[in-house]
């Protein structure tokens, strides 16, 4: 029988060659590969099956076949003769992996939320954990005793992937609170200029360019008939409002520099992950000070002890006055910033900064944004 | 008369009358089909006998592989290919 890739490759030597070539063909031996190296030398390869055909053929006519050697598979197969804990490894690890697939190895559980601790404790309460056979895994008995159990939960899906058992969890979205139903005025949330009203259901009671402030009635809740008759409703409506936000920025007019006056402490310490020697930080008594750490390592990598050299230094802190302008300027630019971040998803129809000086030497810039907004609500 | 009719019936003509069949690719690779046997062989050239004379495959490192009763497979760089007048 022919196996692929199980060859055998051999030298042949002798007079008029092709002979050989079409003999073979004539007897339907295939060869797989021939190469001429030399006037009177082939170099062939043929199935390691036709092997004793082709010898008894080159004996049979008088040809020299030398070096027959196995190739691909068939050279494996003879190595394997000698080592025989190869194949035998190898059989034993195919058949440990047939074995170990028909088990479940692992159980993920995707989605489950807050669920998710409760419910690989009750998979394993209920025989579902590593271990388990592969056809012992009832999907459908499963799911459905998982939706008993998670009534919250809108659905599972559970199966098996390779040896994985997968629960995938899919967590109901709660029911939107709607509005009541009750008939109800829509009053104003805020202060503010009307800029239009749009009314869908009751009696507008304000009107382009009042002033209402929060709390007003801005759509009465009910609506007269044809026969003046009133009915109560719930108004509803969108009621646009020209609407102004302030931010403020408070920045001091001054900076506080330090200068060092020149005097300095120095001290020097062991330090270790277990003790510091001397004990305390033996700090100089100054108002204010600069403070340069310098640690060093004594023993190196492996021995943690390190010598710790502090110096502080006295400053003396002193105030100096800074140009209103430029504060001006940075406090604006602050402002501003502030502004654009709080509303930055609103349209802002304008907006302004002003400055004003405050007590302690400080100067506060507020930046008015105006906009439109829809004051309605309940 | 005979030819037309196969054109006719849709027969390939070279199952009809033996003649070889070869594909080649590239300068690289020749497979020949129907071929009558091996008259020569070297790393320069492959003589083949076909029905339609010797087919003459010229080149440099020429090989074969898959030899069988159906056609052979020859490989290395093919120069040229020709038939000679069977002698």
């Amino acid at each position: 029988m022919r196996l692929p890739f199980c060859t055998h490759r051999f030298r042949l030597s002798g007079l008029n060659l092709e002979r050989f070539l079409n003999l073979m063909k004539q007897r339907g031996i295939p060869l797989v590969k021939v190469h001429r190296t030399e006037s009177r030398t082939l170099v062939c390869e043929c199935y390691s099956a036709d092997l004793p055909a082709v010898r008894a053929l080159t004996e049979e006519k008088g040809w020299k076949l030398e070096h027959a050697a196995p190739c691909g598979l068939s050279a494996a197969a003879h190595k394997m003769k000698k080592r025989p804990g190869i194949p035998l490894g190898i059989a034993a690890m195919l058949v440990c992996v047939m074995v170990c697939s028909r088990f479940v190895w692992r159980v993920e559980v995707q989605g489950a939320g807050a669920y998710k601790a409760d419910l690989v404790s009750f998979l394993q309460e209920s025989g579902y954990h590593a271990g388990v056979r592969r056809t012992s895994v009832d999907a459908s008995a499963l799911e459905n005793a998982l939706l008993r159990r998670y009534p919250q939960i809108a659905w599972f899906h559970v199966y098996v992937a390779n040896v994985t058992l997968v629960v995938e969890v899919s967590e109901g979205v709660p029911m939107p609170e709607l509005p009541p139903e009750e008939p109800g005025d829509l009053v104003a949330e805020r202060n503010g200029i009307i800029h239009s009203i749009r009314v869908y259901a009751g009696t507008p009671a304000v009107k382009a360019g009042d002033v209402v402030q929060k709390g007003d009635v801005l759509i009465r809740g009910f609506e007269r008939g044809r026969d003046e008759l009133q009915t109560a409703v719930r108004a509803d409506g969108v009621v646009l409002a020209r609407c102004w936000d302030s931010f403020t920025v408070t920045m001091p007019l001054y900076e506080v520099n330090s200068t060092e006056t020149g005097r300095e402490h120095t001290s020097v310490r062991i330090e270790t992950p277990w003790f510091h020697w001397p004990p305390g930080e033996n700090e100089p008594a100054y108002l204010a000070s600069n403070r340069l750490i310098e640690t060093r390592p004594v023993g190196g990598v492996y021995f943690p002890v390190f010598l710790q050299k502090n110096v502080w230094r006295e400053v003396r802190m002193e105030r100096v006055p800074r140009p209103e302008e430029e504060v001006r300027r940075e406090a604006g630019d602050a402002v501003l910033k502030l502004l654009k971040t709080a509303l930055f998803h609103d349209e802002i129809i304008d907006k302004w900064v002003d400055y004003c000086m405050i007590e302690d030497d400080k100067l506060a810039a507020t930046a008015t944004a105006e906009r439109l907004v829809d004051i309605g609500g309940f | 008369m005979l030819l037309d009719k196969l054109k006719r019936a849709d027969i390939p003509q070279e199952l009809v009358f033996g003649w070889p069949r070869s594909v080649l690719l590239g300068d690289e690779k020749l497979i020949v089909e129907q071929h009558q046997g091996v008259y020569a062989c070297t790393e320069q050239e492959i003589i083949l006998k076909t029905s339609c004379g010797h087919l003459v495959i010229t080149g440099e490192k020429l090989s074969m592989s898959r030899c069988d009763r159906d056609g052979l497979v020859v490989f290395g760089h093919i120069e040229k290919l020709s038939y000679r007048p069977k002698g």
